[in-house]
Order: structure tokens, then sequence, then C-alpha cells
């Protein structure tokens, strides 16, 4: 049975700990470290066993795998999620659309004059005109007629 | 382990969840490397590695607006992740057997040539490709993602006893199959 976290470190627990984790005292266990770090102090023998762990530690070190290639970053980002803004491209084609639209009202408004379709009726104009008139010399604005009729 | 402390990626996941720009190639270049470094060295196969790290981003970017902090440190559970979908091939090699075994470097000693650290490198790759996968794992976890011997139990599903008897028994193995091509061992 492995003892686990035993204060005082002891020369069992410490060959279990580098056994286990090698000889770098960054990868024991927090709760070991202190422990470990004042038995190798006050063992000359524990200095051998951690030696030797250290240098598998130094072995394993030299598999490094090749690092991401930018082809694959550039895979990978391109799945994220992006809620889309307005790009200046976004807004020179809505600039576009926009004056597209206008042209086309304009030109069917034309039309429309041509045709005498679409008119107001003269007396709502006049009213419309004069009410305008109205608020900017400061008379009340006309209030159309009734038709007799109504009253 | 995790519970209790903050998650280092809280924020950075949240900005990917709100589609941020910016964020998830942020990510990329914080996580990628050591996501890789686990699929490689758990397959020992860079292409299938490649193959999975992609898979776990993808995840990656379906869960982030799911996240909720708290449970686990979004780290740990990426590793989980990637794990899995190691798992998932390595039983898929047991299942379809392989035409031609993967070529693994001699790890005889070379007494004609200087050792290089590429040659040691790939006579520790070699070496840890036949150790069984949770002794590997074991290592992969403690040794090279230098995760903490409680977290990487957890990932492992296992005591912290139980992890200790792996990486024992997993540094024997090294030491005995590297020993002819590294003194000192």
């Amino acid at each position: 049975m492995k003892r686990l976290n035993v204060e005082p470190m002891d020369a069992e627990r410490f060959e279990q700990l580098t056994q286990a984790y090698g000889g770098e005292s960054a990868r024991w266990p927090q709760t070991d470290r202190a422990p470990a770090l004042r038995y190798l102090a006050a063992t000359p023998a524990a200095h051998a066993m951690r030696a030797q762990a250290l240098r598998l530690d130094e072995v394993l070190g030299a598999w490094a795998p090749e690092a991401a290639s930018a082809a694959l970053r550039g895979r990978i980002a391109a799945g994220a999620p992006v809620v889309r803004g307005l790009r200046p491209r976004d807004l020179w084609i809505s600039g576009v659309g926009l004056a597209a639209a206008c042209v086309i009202g304009l030109m069917v408004g034309a039309g429309f004059g041509a045709t005498g379709l679409g008119q107001a009726p003269a007396h709502e104009g006049d009213t419309a005109t004069a009410n305008i008139s109205a608020a900017l010399d400061g008379t009340p604005p006309a209030v159309p007629a009734l038709d007799e009729g109504e009253s | 382990m995790s519970q209790g402390r903050a998650d280092p990626d809280e924020e950075l996941v949240a900005r990917i969840a709100r589609g941020e720009p910016g964020a998830a190639n942020k990510f990329v270049a914080l996580k990628l490397g050591r996501i890789l470094a686990l699929a490689r060295r758990m397959l020992t196969d860079a292409v299938e590695a490649e193959d999975v790290a992609q898979e776990v981003f993808l995840r990656v970017w379906r869960h982030a607006p799911a996240w909720r902090p708290g449970a686990a440190r979004f780290d740990t559970w990426m590793h989980r992740v990637t794990l899995n979908l190691c798992y998932d091939r390595l039983r898929r090699r047991r299942e379809i057997p392989q035409a031609e075994p993967p070529e693994m470097p001699d790890t005889g000693p070379a007494p004609d040539r200087g050792l290089l650290a590429a040659d040691v490198g790939r006579a520790v790759e070699a070496a840890m490709a036949k150790l069984p996968h949770r002794q590997r794992e074991a290592i992969v976890l403690c040794h090279y993602q230098e995760l903490g011997n409680i977290e990487a139990a957890e990932l492992m599903g296992i005591s912290v006893e139980a992890l200790e008897s792996l990486l024992s028994r997993a540094r024997r193995s090294l030491r005995a199959t590297l020993a002819p091509m590294a003194q000192g061992l």
C-alpha cells in the first residue's frame, strides 16, 4: 500500500515520489513538495535517486511533437461562429442599394406625376401649404370648411 | 481540484459564445498547441492528432454558448473531450487490424553516430507507443501536459494512488526501453 502525503518525508515516500513524478520538484504533488525538499536537503543518499529520475525526465523531454501548422490553425479558426458586423464592403453595397432605391422611387414618382395618378386633391394640397405658411408667419392654421350639410 | 478556483478561460469562452471577432483566433493560439500535443502523444500519429484537434475545437465552438463556469475548468473539459476522441480512435485501431504496423525507429544503441535530440525524441515516441494506453495517458497528462496529480486522476477516473502506480510502472518501462541509448537511466 502506498503512503500518500506523509509528513515527515522518509526514504520510502521519497522514492515513490521520484519514481512516479520524476525528479523535478515542480511536478511533485503540492502537499509533498516542501517535506520532500527538506528531506532531500538533509539526506545525501536521496540525491542519487533524484538524479536518476531527472535523467529520465530529460530524455522524455526530447520528444517534442511538431507545432501546429498555419493551415490547421486556419481551418480550425474558420469553423468558429462569428456574429458579423457591417464591414466597409457591406456599407458600400448598402449605399449602392439605397441609391438605386431612391432612383427607382424618383422614376416611379415622376411617372405618376405625368399621368396624374396619385395627385392629391387640390384642396388638400392647398390646406397643407396654407398650414405651413401659417406656421411660418404666425397666423392660425386654416381649417378646412365643413360642408353645410354636416353641421 | 478545479472546483472553487477561477477559470482562466472563462472570459475568453464567453467572448467566443458572443461571436466576438478575434476571440476564436486568440483561443486557437492559446490552446491548439496543447491539445494537439496531447492527441499526438496519445495517438502517436500526426494526421490523426490533427483530426482530433479539429474535432475538439468544433465542439468548443458548439458548446461555448452553453458553458457554465463552476463545474470544471474549461481546459479540463477540453482535455476530457480530447482523451475521449483519442480512445475512440485507439479502440478502432484494435477492432480494425492494421495492414502494416506503424513504422517505429530502432531504439537500439547507435555507436557509430552521435545521438541527436531528434533521435532520442523518436526513440521516446517509440517507447511511449509500446506502453499500455492507461500508463501512456498517465505520463502524458502528468509529465507532458503538466497537470496536477489530483486533476489528472479525476480526468482518468481513478484515485491518486492508482495514478501513482500507473506513473511508476510507465517510467520503469520507459527507463528499461530507453536505457540502451541514454546513459544514466
